[in-house]
């Protein structure tokens, strides 16, 4: 593999902010914003290892795997670290400080916290409200959260 | 000269599949380590279980940078996707937790969601995680941000600037 193209394949988190900082500026009414950050993120991975494969010049099986274990691992990253800025308590308590919103224990507000991820569940499509009770579906983030758990099981036996 | 010469060096991606194989290691390490000891501080002891083969593949490789950038540079990405989604498995995430147990339950009010969630994760976790990780520090009337804490929030609030969205909602 060419030096240039594996830095062009390495430099994918900022090909992707590019992209998403074009495109969440057309969708932030439109869409929510973890679709907006999923779409910026494939469509890179997809552009960026065509662009790789085509500065390679051919077709080579082991090529295309690494490139796209390489891709797909960075856009990943830089999607979580997207994530983490739109709904990591940690990170929001931190940006409360920084920006002169003092806190003590108590006043950071749990239920609007709640209800924002609730309704964020439901403009993704993760779950169902009938205007009275929220139901699930079927979703990949359900599959998810549901091996999550098992795995925290595995990490840290003692946390329950 | 230099760039020309470094634009057509080429990278053998031979041994790229020995970077899987050192991640898929590096993660058993970790689980054993995690299953065995209470792990408090998180980013020290994952920076040595998936950070020491690293250093560790080009000497198995002879040091050859022909062999080794290739498995490093795989072992690397697939470590900081792992690192990256981490604190999902680290910390209880009230969106996470809402899904699993609207999947056991089936349905609930928003009052039974709240009630459950409060009970699950209360904030003071988050508040304690920030304090074991030198982020924040207790003062009389509240908490401040260390000079990392302060660092880490200006890097996202600078992001999410560069995105034209406002701060995220937590």
């Amino acid at each position: 593999m060419k030096l240039y193209a594996l830095a062009t394949l390495f430099l994918l988190p900022i090909w992707i902010l590019f992209w998403h900082a074009i495109l969440s500026r057309f969708t932030r009414h439109r869409w929510p914003r973890q679709k907006t950050a999923i779409y910026a993120s494939l469509s890179a991975v997809m552009v960026c290892s065509f662009i790789i494969l085509v500065f390679e010049r051919h077709f080579d099986p082991t090529l295309l795997a690494f490139t796209l274990v390489i891709a797909l691992s960075l856009g990943h990253v830089y999607f979580h670290f997207f994530n983490m800025g739109e709904t990591a308590r940690r990170i929001r308590l931190l940006t409360k400080l920084a920006t002169k919103q003092t806190w003590t224990d108590g006043s950071y507000d749990e239920t609007q916290m709640i209800r924002t991820r609730l309704q964020r569940l439901v403009d993704l499509r993760q779950i169902d409200f009938d205007g009275f009770r929220y139901s699930t579906r079927p979703t990949l983030l359900r599959w998810a959260a549901r091996n999550i758990a098992s795995y925290r099981e595995i990490l840290f036996p003692r946390s329950r | 000269m230099v760039c020309q010469s470094l634009a057509v060096a080429l990278i053998s991606l031979e041994y790229w599949w020995v970077g899987i194989a050192s991640y898929a290691l590096s993660h058993y390490v970790h689980i054993g380590w995690w299953k065995r000891h209470h792990i408090r501080q998180h980013l020290v002891p994952l920076a040595i279980v998936f950070g020491i083969p690293i250093l560790v593949l080009p000497a198995c490789l002879d040091f050859n940078p022909d062999q080794w950038v290739a498995p490093v540079l795989t072992h690397a990405s697939l470590a900081a996707q792992y690192i990256a989604i981490y604190p999902a498995f680290q910390a209880i995430s009230p969106t996470l937790e809402i899904l699993d147990w609207l999947r056991k339950t089936k349905s609930a009010s928003e009052e039974q969601i709240l009630a459950a969630c409060r009970e699950r994760s209360p904030v003071g976790d988050r508040i304690r995680d920030l304090e074991n990780g030198g982020l924040i520090v207790r003062q009389s009337n509240g908490f401040e941000l260390s000079i990392r804490g302060r660092l880490l929030a200006q890097i996202f609030i600078r992001y999410r600037a560069l995105l034209g969205l406002s701060l995220g909602a937590g």
